[in-house]
């Protein structure tokens, strides 16, 4: 089984791409690395070439649930024992790759979440997201009995276990808390891990406009479906 | 005793059924999702035609105003008709979604493939 793979689904990212790329190279040497083109229209394909990371393209844009997913499909193909997902938007610290894959081996974990409110350092979003960030926080911790702080997180690293089982079944847009609650009531262990988190390297955010509130509302309309789906799945061996 | 509304959905019911039945003939709309659009275009046609049964049915509901049923179940149709689009094209979606994430994973093992071949 091979070891690690380092999945990056970036759209429009050739900006931070060029400078994210090189950082994760350094910081973690002996993993793989793939980057997720998701139908970019700027050179991100291109700037991945040239940084001699490997990139798989989706022939358009899918979202960045689908185009995670695509690494989890492809980590799956090729039997690999970690998966970690860092955004393309050089949000996520590559410095701390490393302690999130080793805090999933040493805890036995499946999921090691990197949460930026754990230890309170680096950039700590803006007051209107860091409420979202709350609710989200509030009702997932309500549902799982454990508190997760950083539900928006897509700084983590998953087991083999965890991403075969999202390679099937993870949602194409705003994923992040939704998957927290799907594994957690799959029975999964995950685990919150300390990490900075800094502003963005470059492009935009995908989250405008009137898209918070699109967010809000469809990621909380699926956890409370996936609430009820477990809760009928307990009541039907009975 | 016909009146005005009844003809309008008689003519409006008749010309939805021949749209319907041109188009699975030139084949621009499928046998299978042209069903629920035959099934609204005769119901408009027989409640249209036959009075009686307009009338029953409207006084079933508690309508006094037998034609303006028609508007109801017009609209009803049209519901169940956006309700079954909208499980159509999130299935559409889903394949489609599958699809592309298939075709760039093949694409990337052809990629592996062919630099194999040159070494």
């Amino acid at each position: 089984m091979k070891d690690v793979v380092v999945i990056i689904p970036a759209y429009n990212e050739e900006e931070s791409l060029s400078r994210l790329l090189p950082e994760i190279r350094a910081a973690v040497p002996e993993y793989d690395i793939i980057v997720i083109n998701d139908g970019s229209s700027d050179r991100t394909e291109e700037v991945a070439g040239n940084a001699g990371v490997r990139s798989i393209s989706l022939p358009f844009n899918c979202g960045i649930g689908a185009a995670v997913q695509t690494g989890f499909r492809y980590a799956v193909e090729k039997g690999y024992s970690v998966a970690v997902q860092v955004d393309g938007d050089g949000q996520h610290d590559p410095g701390f790759i490393r302690p999130l894959v080793a805090a999933l081996r040493e805890g036995k974990l499946d999921v090691a979440i990197g949460s930026r409110f754990l230890e309170k350092k680096g950039f700590q979003a803006t007051p209107l997201r860091r409420f979202g960030i709350w609710i989200f926080q509030t009702v997932n911790s309500r549902i799982l009995g454990q508190t997760v702080t950083d539900n928006t997180s897509g700084f983590r690293a998953y087991s083999n276990r965890a991403f075969s089982f999202l390679a099937d079944d993870y949602p194409c847009d705003y994923p992040e808390p939704e998957a927290v609650v799907t594994l957690g009531l799959k029975g999964f262990v995950i685990r919150e891990i300390p990490v900075g988190m800094r502003e963005r390297l470059g492009g935009e955010s995908s989250i405008v406009n009137l898209r918070p509130v699109y967010y809000m509302t469809k990621v909380l309309l699926a956890t409370f479906m996936n609430l009820v789906r477990a809760l009928l799945a307990r009541r039907r061996p009975a | 005793m016909i009146n005005q509304m009844n003809y309008i959905s008689l003519v409006a019911g008749a010309a939805l059924l021949a749209v319907i039945l041109h188009l699975v003939r030139t084949k621009r709309l499928s046998e299978k999702y042209s069903l629920l659009w035959l099934f609204s275009a005769l119901v408009m046609i027989l409640l249209s035609v036959w009075r009686g049964l307009l009338d029953v049915v409207a006084h079933i509901f508690g309508i006094y105003y037998p034609p303006s049923f028609l508007f109801l179940v017009a609209l009803f149709l049209s519901i169940m008709m956006g309700l079954h689009f909208s499980i159509v094209i999130t299935k559409l979606s889903d394949r489609s979604v599958r699809m592309a994430q298939e075709i760039a994973l093949l694409k990337d093992k052809i990629r592996e493939l062919e630099g194999k071949d040159k070494r």
